[in-house]
């Protein structure tokens, strides 16, 4: 369990009296641990909970947002982490300005640049600098078959692992050749598709990887719905504002290779989700021995679905539902989160169904937000 | 029947090793070069060529210094009656496929010289045993980060912030798959 989830733990049991007249510490040290919690409730959307926390951190100390403040800083590693030679910056401090920076033609300047030693003292002659390119490919091939962020982490580390591990042309191959034959398509005229991938990329497997829509298989879609809902003022109030609810409520995609899916629409956040979203989750459930009366209750929304994708990133998901002799039919469009994330959202085009009659229908998008990918740890 | 004509691998600094021809062939350069030298195994050398029969074959490795070979032999030695499956095809599942626990344990050497018999075996063209090298590397960098990875490696950063970041920014998604 993470720390935060036992702070809150400890806090639950105690009441604001509590918190004031405990004997080890004061009403702003707990205002503050409060306040954390509410933080990392919001950064989830439980905005109910988040809003409770900080209510009750404020009634302890009303400038706990301060000491928040001041601690956030406090927690950051300190500015000097690199030795001496570089430049020394922290990018959460200072904001780049990067619209001068053309990458393609950034890494292409990398070609005959070599490794530095971080550490001449260590060793004057740099071991792996023995390796020629050849080599250093294979391996990056290697990660990048068996876990893609190493790729990208070893590719991150200097000049020439860049050049090597992002610019050559056999590497986007190779990835294009992990992801597309992977992905489940309608049943079509796969010569057409071909004819039109030939035409439309040709060898250039980056721009295809840009371009070209797919599922990843690696992690969870999400989607966070919050709602606010406006109620009635009580008789005889005289408030000026009418009270309202927030609700949050998350839908979970995972995709297989075989075509097939697993949906769950619940008000579970992905922290208690995401670990046990897997096609033996009824296993995983029993294992963690997760309370049968609530926890148990959301998962027995978890259904399987079957899904195909076409070449435009239109995907369709038909599986059961909560009404028994129903089919529902989701279709969504895989498309990028912002200009840097690719294939990176599924947008909702349609909730439809077929109820026992066989009369199709469709559910209001209304509040319906897209989901977002969020690779497996 | 006449007796197999000794083979004798000369490192780049003058050491001799003798070894076994099943041994001696892991290497496929040494295997091709043998095919010229000697009759197919388990064949009898022709009679006409008896005069060379009891004379060593020697084989120089200038790239390859003693204290690599003993490594490299040690390694053919274990495999020595193993037929590793041909090599050509399949190529992404071999890269793929989790490293072999004896290997993983006979590469558990010092960083150089594990990069000095990835490159003996790059020479001597020894897919197996590159393979298993360049996993051991592979298996190095995973699950580090950029900064940890050039602190295994001990080499600098040597990017400009500007360019870290805009190479981050527009790379970053390939990672997801």
């Amino acid at each position: 369990m993470a720390e935060i989830d036992l702070i809150e733990k400890r806090l639950r049991c105690l009441s604001l009296a509590d918190m004031r007249s405990h004997s080890s510490k004061t009403a702003s040290q707990f205002a503050l641990e409060l306040f954390e919690v509410a933080a990392s409730k919001e950064r989830v959307g439980l905005l109910t909970d988040a809003v409770e926390f900080y209510r009750m951190a404020y009634k302890l100390d009303d400038k706990v947002d301060l000491k928040y403040r001041k601690k956030i800083f406090e927690d950051l590693p300190p500015l000097e982490k690199r030795k001496d030679g570089i430049p020394k910056v922290d990018h959460r401090f200072k904001k780049l300005d990067l619209s001068k920076i053309r990458v393609r033609k950034t890494l292409a300047s990398y070609k005959n640049c070599q490794f530095e030693p971080l550490d001449e003292s260590l060793s004057p002659v740099l071991a792996i600098s023995v390796l020629p390119d050849e080599i250093l490919m294979k391996i990056m091939k290697i990660l990048l078959l068996g876990d893609s962020p190493s790729w990208f982490n070893f590719s991150m580390s200097c000049k020439k692992c860049a050049y090597l591990g992002l610019y050559d042309g056999t590497i986007w191959r190779l990835l294009a050749r992990i992801v597309y034959p992977h992905q489940v398509y309608q049943k079509g005229n796969n010569r057409d598709y071909r004819v039109y991938i030939r035409k439309q990329w040709g060898r250039n497997y980056l721009k295809m990887l840009n371009e070209r829509p797919f599922i990843k298989y690696r992690g969870v879609y999400i989607s966070t719905v919050i709602l606010q809902k406006e109620g009635g003022r009580g008789e005889l109030s005289s408030a000026w504002t009418a009270p309202f609810r927030i609700i949050t409520y998350y839908r979970y995609l995972r995709f297989y290779e075989d075509g097939r899916c697993l949906k769950l629409l619940t008000i579970l956040e992905p922290k208690k989700v995401i670990p046990r979203f897997k096609q033996n989750w009824r296993g995983l459930i029993k294992a963690d021995q997760v309370d049968e009366n609530t926890i148990g209750k959301e998962w027995q929304r978890v259904y399987e679905g079957a899904f195909t994708i076409n070449l435009q990133g239109d995907l369709v998901i038909e599986s059961d539902g909560a009404y028994p002799d129903w089919t529902f039919t989701d279709k969504l469009k895989i498309v990028n989160g912002g200009r840097y994330s690719r294939h990176h959202k599924l947008m909702w085009l349609d909730m439809g169904y077929k109820n026992k009659h066989g009369e199709p229908g469709s559910f209001s998008l209304e509040g319906e937000k897209p989901y977002v990918f969020n690779r497996d740890k | 029947m006449s007796k197999e004509r000794q083979i004798v691998i000369i490192t780049s600094d003058g050491d001799r090793f003798t070894v076994e021809r099943k041994v001696a062939e892991k290497s496929i350069l040494i295997k091709n070069m043998l095919k010229n030298l000697l009759p197919p195994e388990g064949e009898e050398p022709d009679s006409d060529e008896d005069n060379e029969d009891n004379e060593p074959i020697e084989i120089p490795t200038q790239n390859v210094r003693s204290a690599v070979m003993k490594n490299i032999l040690e390694w053919c030695e274990h495999y020595k009656d193993y037929n590793f499956p041909d090599d050509e095809q399949d190529d992404d599942s071999k890269k793929s496929a989790p490293i072999d626990p004896w290997d993983s344990n006979f590469l558990n050497v010092d960083q150089e010289m594990l990069y000095e018999i990835i490159l003996a075996a790059n020479y001597l063209n020894i897919k197996p045993l590159l393979n298993a090298g360049c996993k051991v590397v592979a298996e190095m960098i995973r699950g580090k980060s950029p900064e940890e990875i050039r602190k295994t490696f001990n080499i600098v950063n040597d990017f400009t912030p500007e360019e870290e970041a805009a190479i981050r920014r527009e790379n970053e998604w390939a990672e997801d798959r």
